[in-house]
């Protein structure tokens, strides 16, 4: 499993890759299994202040005034920051102008801050920020997105709550319908989820030479930091530099979030003159960030009798919370893929985005795509049972392929894998027996098989075109020894490992000399968000590009010492061959340096066009990976308590570039899939949250675990690094609802909230036993 | 007020305030700061270390009541840059390494575990972990490194 040590050169003419495809060590674990790796909060500056932040704690209100003269007289305090003392700009919204780092005169909801409050010690902060005074006068509120839709309702901003709609238009729906034989038509709800990373948001600023500032933080998105921070001290991007630290965590929840608490962190460092250290607490982290939306989806789908699906019908209302923050991108891609994965020749999906005053949602995990998920593969599977059709035969009878076209018109021409994602699914849980055995338990304990199948566009697409390309930076010493910098995150999915093996193949150096940085704004243009299951391919790429372009220069001298033609010398396994002969990579750099040869390359990957026209048609994104869960399950029909045991999880990546992290991205989704499925909601009352700490808001522990197969499917991607594709996204993405369907498998009873809690199955059977 | 205990088999001693939680005594005090807070609740197990041989979540411990007793962090299963404990390898073997914020507090509930099971199931080993959250892994390579590292023979 380890061969981060394994030298042994190849022969020139073998075809597989020396590193990719490998279970390489990760090159962070040791550091992180001994303790030393410098998470956020590890970090200390001389002089350094902490900061804590000032909540008025109400959903909606008037801001009428903040008094920070009782904590500004506590000794030990230094500052109290408000929205007076911004120098620039009073904005960090991600894609719309909607949200102030601090209310000037308009609370919106419970994790608006009005100050931030400099002291000693972190301690003495927060008791200083309960001390300052805040006048506010309430505001009716609301607290649900389909109310919010209302004319009558409270505007959370001026105008109606309902900024975002998206539309896909194909065919036509009418006639499809008519077309159909059985039509299935059912209205979904999931509610917030929490991230639950396990390092919460933290930042240092420091003031530094030259009127400029220096952020550390846990982030996934360091240029959205170095713009939010600009944006409020009014500084040039050129005088703020944006270091992550060792991420603990992020799937989504350091996207957004990090540019509030860092431009509040910089706006104390500036106002103070000294480094300020802000780290949220659990409760804290729970009211200040993002969620997964909670959405309702009607879902309307027609089938002939043969099962060939005829059209679709669908209503998405999305939660925004109180800023919009990430919603335009994440209701885009709910409303790109919320068919799933199949072709159906008529479609009609409308999405919209609403504003409440609770908490803001923005990127989770799978993006959007969970909750429509939940209603597109629970239709399908209670549209098999009314055509009496097997549930994996209707997905296979209807599913996309190479020759397919998606909802948005899209043809796809490459990197299908989906049909094999079920087949494999349905033969490696061993379903067709299972389905039938399972649903011959009668006694207290029934089980039940589930599946549930997905789509994933890599990258942003079409609504994310303006950020959609990445840099790298490769710097190879004369000693041979390489270092890289690139502008996607490490937040511990892996990326600097696999960035290892993809130096180390495609410049052919030794994978061991090569060390990759965690991201500094300062040495890599702006490559956009760590996202959307995006960064392999695209730092991947860049990597690659600068790779390319350094065997170009040092081709030459190395053919120049081999006395051999440019064009026949190969770098592979930490050697460079060419007219029969063989230096070291080492040699060549040294070569290089003694002849005053430059050893450092940028590169750069920009993604492939992409479309989404008025009526939600295009090519909406570039790839897509797909995946097809099966969950098992059993169920105890006195308690309702549900366990479940198996998952297989089918995924195809394009290809594996190194087989054990790519399983540990998997098993983590998986039980973030058993946890949507079948733990946690985020429950609030009035705009305040109920559940805001690991005693009340569960998820899954060591103990939930079930037994996890995972399968690979490698459909190459032509454009992606060694045929890869993206796979942060999809293994959170299938489950929940193949948990749901199993639970419907076991008890003939369906659901249609998510999770599925033993309290739901509970009262479902004693209701049916009651009939 | 003074604290005096042993830390990674030290005697250390510290003027604190007097509600100093245990984790704030490593990790401000005596500069240990592989113990992580992820919860500052007893909740997510991020800040476990081990007093007088049991598990314990540190943010909730004060650190009057560790007076004359004694404490091992995570940096007390190594020697600093020298050779990684049985446990350590095994996390960094099996791949049940991610984000790593969980992974100090995972290892020294494991440690706790096999000074006194040294041969635990695998439902053992869940049991004892369950109070360690981790969001990454799915639990399933760090239960297999904690599998693999109860068959290593400590005397080998």
């Amino acid at each position: 499993m380890t061969d981060r040590t394994d030298k042994s050169p190849c022969a020139p003419d073998a075809s597989s890759p020396p590193h990719v495809g490998r279970s390489v060590t990760r090159v962070d674990a040791e550091d992180k299994v001994r303790g030393t790796a410098r998470y956020v909060d590890d970090l200390t500056f001389p002089n350094m202040l902490h900061a804590a932040l000032v909540f008025p704690g109400v959903a909606h209100a008037h801001l009428k005034g903040v008094d920070p003269s009782p904590a500004l007289a506590i000794p030990g305090v230094h500052a109290v920051a408000v929205a007076a003392d911004i120098p620039g700009e009073n904005q960090i919204g991600c894609v719309d102008k909607d949200q102030p780092l601090m209310p000037e005169d308009r609370i919106r909801y419970t994790g608006d801050a009005v100050a931030v409050v400099v002291a000693d010690t972190p301690t003495l902060a927060r008791e200083a920020a309960l001390a300052v005074r805040v006048d506010t006068a309430e505001l009716p509120a609301v607290f649900d997105a389909e109310e919010a839709m209302r004319p009558d309702a409270p505007s959370v901003h001026d105008g109606g709550n309902t900024f975002l709609h998206f539309r896909v238009r194909k065919g036509d729906i009418a006639k499809g319908f008519e077309e159909a034989d059985t039509v299935v038509e059912r209205v979904f709800h999931t509610y917030h989820q929490e991230h639950s990373y396990l390092e919460p948001l933290g930042t240092i600023a420091v003031p530094e030479e030259g009127g400029s500032i220096t952020i550390y933080g846990t982030m996934q998105c360091p240029y959205y930091v170095q713009k939010a921070v600009a944006t409020v001290l009014g500084l040039p991007l050129s005088r703020v530099r944006v270091r992550q630290t060792v991420t603990g965590g992020g799937f989504g929840g350091k996207e957004d979030a990090p540019n509030e608490i860092c431009a509040c962190a910089a706006l104390a460092a500036w106002k103070t003159g000294r480094p300020v250290k802000l780290i949220h607490t659990r409760e804290e982290d729970f009211y200040r960030s993002s969620k997964r939306h909670p959405m309702s989806v009607s879902f309307k789908l027609g089938a002939k009798a043969n099962g060939r699906f005829t059209a679709v019908e669908i209503r998405v209302v999305a939660d925004a919370g109180a800023y919009s923050t990430l919603s335009p991108v994440v209701i885009f891609r709910a409303a790109a893929h919320a068919t799933g994965p199949y072709e159906i020749p008529n479609v009609k999906t409308d999405a919209y985005g609403v504003y409440t005053n609770r908490q803001t949602t923005g990127a989770f995990r799978g993006f959007g795509q969970p909750q429509t998920i939940f209603a597109n593969e629970s239709v399908v599977d209670e549209m098999a049972e009314r055509l009496g059709i097997d549930p994996v035969e209707l997905r296979l009878k209807n599913c996309l392929a190479v020759g397919k076209r998606t909802a948005t018109g899209q043809l796809l021409t490459e990197s299908v894998g989906l049909p094999e994602t079920i087949e494999k699914a349905r033969d490696v849980s061993d379903w067709e027996k299972k389905r039938v055995s399972y649903a011959g338990d009668n006694g207290r304990i029934r089980r039940g098989i589930g599946i549930g199948s997905i789509y994933y566009g890599v990258s942003l697409g079409a609504k994310g075109l303006l950020l959609d390309a990445s840099g790298a930076h490769l710097n190879v010493y004369r000693d041979g020894s390489v270092r890289i910098a690139v502008g996607g995150t490490e937040m511990g999915q892996g990326l600097l490992t696999v960035l290892c093996q993809i130096a180390a193949d495609s410049l052919g150096a030794p994978i061991e000399s090569i060390h990759v940085d965690h991201v500094d704004t300062s040495v890599v243009p702006d490559s956009g968000p760590s996202v959307a299951s995006r960064t392999t391919l695209m730092s991947g790429n860049a990597v690659i590009d600068a790779a390319t372009k350094l065997k170009a220069t040092m081709g030459k001298v190395a053919a120049d010492m081999l006395g051999a033609s440019p064009d026949a010398i190969e770098f592979r396994g930490g050697f460079v061959r060419g007219g029969g002969g063989s230096v070291t990579f080492a040699d060549v750099a040294n070569e290089c340096w003694l002849r005053n040869v430059n050893t450092a390359a940028e590169g750069w990957y920009a993604a492939p066009e992409s479309t989404f026209d008025e009526n939600g048609q295009g090519n909406a994104y570039a790839v897509y990976s797909y995946a097809t869960h099966v969950a098992e399950v059993e169920v105890d029909t006195e308690s309702g308590e549900i366990r479940l045991i198996r998952v297989t999880a089918a995924h195809d990546v394009g290809r594996i570039l190194n087989p054990v992290t790519l399983e540990g991205q998997i098993e983590g989704g998986v039980l973030q899939c058993a946890g949507m499925g079948l733990y946690e909601r985020m429950k609030t009352s009035s705009g305040d949250i109920t559940t805001p700490d690991f005693s009340t808001y569960i998820i899954p522990t060591a103990m939930d675990v079930p037994e996890i197969e995972s399968v690979f499917i490698e459909a190459r991607y032509s454009k992606g690094p060694f045929g890869a594709k993206g796979i942060g996204e999809t293994p959170a993405m299938p489950g929940a609802v193949a948990i749901a369907n199993a639970v419907t498998h076991a008890t003939g009873i369906r659901f249609y909230e998510l999770p599925v809690t033993a309290e739901a199955v509970r009262l479902a059977l004693s209701e049916r036993r009651d009939q | 007020m003074q604290v005096v205990l042993t830390v990674n088999g030290r005697t250390r001693t510290a003027e604190v305030p007097p509600a100093t939680t245990l984790l704030e005594l490593l990790r401000e005090h005596l500069g240990l700061r592989g113990t992580k807070c992820g919860c500052g609740n007893g909740e997510c197990g991020a800040c476990t270390v081990i007093l007088d041989g049991e598990p314990v979540t540190s943010c909730i411990v004060f650190a009057a009541q560790c007076q004359g007793r004694e404490v091992v962090t995570i940096e007390g299963l190594s020697s600093e840059g020298g050779e990684l404990d049985r446990i350590q390898q095994a996390f960094i073997d099996a791949g049940a390494v991610q984000c790593g914020y969980c992974t100090p507090g995972m290892i020294m509930s494991a440690a706790a575990l096999l000074a006194k099971n040294p041969h635990p199931s695998r439902d053992d080993i869940a049991v004892a972990l369950s109070g360690n959250l981790c969001r990454c892994t799915g639990y399933v390579k760090i239960v297999d490194a904690v599998e693999a590292a109860s068959l290593v023979n400590e005397e080998d």
